[in-house]
């Protein structure tokens, strides 16, 4: 345990926002996308003047050693890692060989249990790679010369990104004229289909290409990328257009409205459990009604307070039920306000078994079947309340 | 214009009035709509006119309500829309129904209306009153009992009943109230008193002086006043049981003579109780039913209690054990929220009378919101349509 103790890694121990152009692991070496070269040139000496030879040498001396230090520190740490897990494996039983990362999250929630909130703050055993963030590999030889072209733009694989996409976006115009100068006809233009996804967010590019861009360089890239998506033969660059897209959530299930329910005399009726804040409300609503509302066996007057009897007559006249149905609805817990609102809740939600699949999702874009998830805030120490701040004294 | 409403297939003929000049009465136009009637007699109300309005003269209105009667904002809203109109509701019709069908000769009857507050026990007794009225029956109508009760315009101790209080103030308004609902009547009538008062050592009453006499004695001295109206309901009774008269008592807020506090303070702080009153035990000994050619109609209101006693409307609850023992047996009218064809009838008297102007509120999804927001309850429904 005393040596995964050291393996693990607890948040207050991460190296985070260390900024150079250090060097790591090499990226996108197998894809499309060359950012630079990883391998180190054996670089002849320049004819410089001893001197500076001498000068630069001394500064290039101590780069290259803390790059070293730095490439030895992951190499150790991917060691420990690959050690470690399999001290995981054989404490949790389990086959060395066959131990994935999430069997290690799994043994790890198991032998460090925290009762953090944020999954963030709580104990972690992740591959080097995940933990200490990137850097760029080496960006100039010994003697200072820089191995990319665009070095001195400071922001080399940016540019070369743009550069790229500009160069693609001539091979498909020269693609297309080949097309049409053959006039094959059969081969139709197929833009790409970019429904379902977007564009990932200037973070994530900055973390891929190890720059900090502006938001006017972001912006510009974006619009870069737009531009070459809307090309008709841009489906053929579709991997390297996926790579710098990320897909949107699934679209929300059309829930299940469940089926109305018959009671003893024969009346159709829904019943929903709603709640809003701390207060819940259980509601029922009766088909082939009159109109009849009874709140905890009082009528309307049960809410003294207009705003609360809007709120209940809200779904009801939206759906064009007022009349149609009875109410029953019992409520407790918070106050009135709350209480309102769970069985304005309750009702829409019991309404969707009585009315057409339209009238559910104009109720649904009007939100009356979406749960409020405001909650109190709560207060802060040294602050007067959730938000408030004590008085700011100048001296 | 004609529509459908919304309860069935009855057909509506809107008028249409072009303004609502100062006294422009509907009496005398030919009314066509469903939710008026001609009938303006009470005493001929039926249950076909249930859910209609008639109308109250304005001399009619001055006569029996100038003293109290109708609540303020009532009566405040009749004055806006021109004029005084009282829906005819089912307590009302079934106490008309009782009243004309009265065997004099047997004891009292006493009708208790008890419902929700708002809904509408006041204006029934208001109804009552106008119905007393036509039928030429003594009105002996108490307002409201809780102005006694919480807000008297000073207690004195009585002098001729150890350990009670008069109300001087109260009782010279009261007569005046009376002597305005009754005077053409009592002029009629020429009642005389049975008894001697004897009210200071040179000033009295004698045995067969008009009871005019003894009404004005009461509203120039405020001093003999509450004793005045003591004398002159025993007068009544008597006269009721001599048959010389026929009475109708009408009390709102009766339960406000049981209540457990009033704003009555002795000099050492300590509260004096309604039971207290001289008052109070005048017209307790006037709902007796020891008497006969006559009839009791009291309403009882949560209002009419401190906040304590607000629980339950129901008249048990609000007599409390000495009031309904007191009552006791009495014949319970329950006053309830609007029906939906009284609902209806009231937004059309509304919309007649231009008081609810929004277009949207005219229509049928208006009517239902209209319904649904009040419950029916014909206070809320009137505080709901007005404009602020």
């Amino acid at each position: 345990m005393a040596v995964l103790r050291e393996l693990v890694v607890f948040p207050s121990k991460c190296f985070r926002g260390v900024r150079s152009y250090f060097f790591s692991a090499p990226l996108f070496q197998n894809g499309s996308l060359k950012l630079n070269e990883s391998v180190s040139k054996d670089g002849h000496a320049l004819d410089f003047e001893q001197s500076d030879t001498k000068k630069m040498s001394k500064a290039m001396k101590s780069y290259m050693e803390r790059a070293k230090i730095h490439d030895n520190f992951i190499k150790q740490q991917l060691h420990e890692y690959n050690i470690g897990k399999r001290h995981l494996a054989n404490m949790m039983g389990k086959d060395p060989e066959f131990f994935t990362q999430t069997d290690v999250d799994e043994a790890i929630r198991y032998l460090f249990p925290s009762g953090l909130f944020d999954p963030r703050a709580r104990p972690m055993m992740k591959h080097p790679d995940e933990i200490y963030p990137k850097r760029k590999a080496a960006e100039f030889d010994v003697n200072g010369r820089p191995y990319h072209s665009l070095f001195y733009t400071s922001k080399p694989n940016y540019y070369t990104l743009m550069h790229d996409l500009a160069v693609k976006f001539k091979q498909l115009d020269r693609h297309e004229d080949k097309i049409i100068s053959r006039g094959i006809q059969n081969q139709k233009p197929t833009e790409l289909f970019l429904f379902g996804s977007e564009w990932i967010p200037k973070q994530k590019i900055e973390n891929v290409l190890l720059e900090s861009l502006t938001d006017a360089q972001y912006v510009n890239l974006i619009k870069t990328f737009e531009r070459f998506s809307q090309h008709p033969y841009s489906v053929i660059e579709k991997d390297f257009i996926m790579q710098f897209r990320r897909q949107l959530a699934a679209q929300v299930e059309i829930q299940q409205v469940p089926e109305l329910m018959r009671d003893e005399s024969g009346r159709p009726y829904m019943t929903y459990n709603a709640r809003r804040k701390t207060s819940n409300a259980t509601v029922k609503v009766i088909g082939q009604g009159t109109g009849v509302i009874s709140i905890n066996e009082t009528d309307i007057h049960f809410f003294q307070r207009e705003q609360d009897k809007k709120q209940i007559i809200f779904p009801l006249q939206f759906s064009d039920m007022l009349g149609k149905v009875d109410v029953v609805a019992t409520v407790d817990g918070c106050g009135t306000s709350a209480q309102s609102g769970a069985i304005r809740l309750g009702i829409s939600m019991c309404l969707r078994s009585f009315v057409n699949a339209e009238t559910i999702e104009r109720m649904r874009l009007a939100g009356l079947l979406s749960f409020d998830p405001r909650t109190r805030e709560r207060k802060k120490p040294g602050q007067a309340g959730a938000r408030k701040k004590f008085t700011w004294k100048k001296r | 214009m004609i529509r459908f409403s919304p309860t069935g297939k009855v057909f509506r003929v809107w008028r249409r009035f072009s303004s609502l000049s100062a006294n422009t009465m509907p009496l005398t136009e030919t009314i066509t709509n469903t939710f008026r009637t001609n009938e303006l007699d009470p005493i001929n109300h039926r249950k076909d006119h249930d859910g209609r309005f008639y109308s109250i003269s304005q001399s009619v209105k001055k006569q029996l309500f100038s003293g109290g009667g109708l609540p303020k904002e009532y009566k405040e809203l009749s004055e806006t829309l021109n004029g005084l109109s009282i829906m005819v509701r089912k307590p009302a019709i079934e106490l008309i129904t009782y009243l004309n069908k009265t065997n004099f000769d047997a004891p009292v009857n006493r009708y208790v209306l008890y419902g929700k507050t708002g809904s509408g026990k006041s204006v029934s007794l208001a109804h009552i009153l106008h119905y007393g009225s036509n039928a030429g029956m003594v009105l002996v109508h108490v307002p409201w009992v809780p102005n006694w009760v919480r807000f008297p315009k000073g207690c004195t101790p009585s002098v001729i009943h150890p350990n009670k209080y008069d109300h001087p103030i109260e009782s010279v308004e009261w007569l005046r109230h009376f002597s305005t609902q009754n005077g053409p009547l009592m002029q009629k009538l020429e009642l005389k008193t049975t008894e001697t008062y004897a009210w200071s050592k040179r000033e009295m009453t004698a045995v067969g002086s008009p009871l005019s006499e003894l009404i004005d004695l009461g509203m120039n001295r405020a001093k003999h006043a509450t004793d005045c109206v003591t004398a002159l309901l025993c007068e009544l009774k008597k006269a009721a049981l001599s048959k010389r008269c026929r009475v109708l008592v009408v009390i709102d807020g009766f339960n406000s003579f049981f209540s457990p506090k009033s704003r009555v303070r002795r000099e050492d702080k300590s509260i004096v109780l309604p039971t207290e009153f001289v008052l109070t035990d005048a017209f307790l000994s006037l709902t007796r039913n020891d008497w006969n050619n006559g009839a009791i109609v009291v309403s009882v209101d949560a209002s009419a209690h401190p906040s304590e006693l607000r629980e339950s409307p129901l008249p048990r609850y609000q007599l409390g054990k000495q009031g309904f023992e007191h009552l006791d047996p009495f014949i319970p009218i329950e006053v309830p929220n609007y029906s939906e064809k009284e609902f209806h009838s009231q937004i059309d008297y509304y919309v007649e009378r231009n008081w609810l102007q929004q277009p949207k509120a005219r229509t049928e999804r208006g009517r239902a919101e209209l319904s649904f927001t009040s419950g029916n309850h014909p206070l809320s429904l009137m505080k709901l349509v007005a404009p602020y």
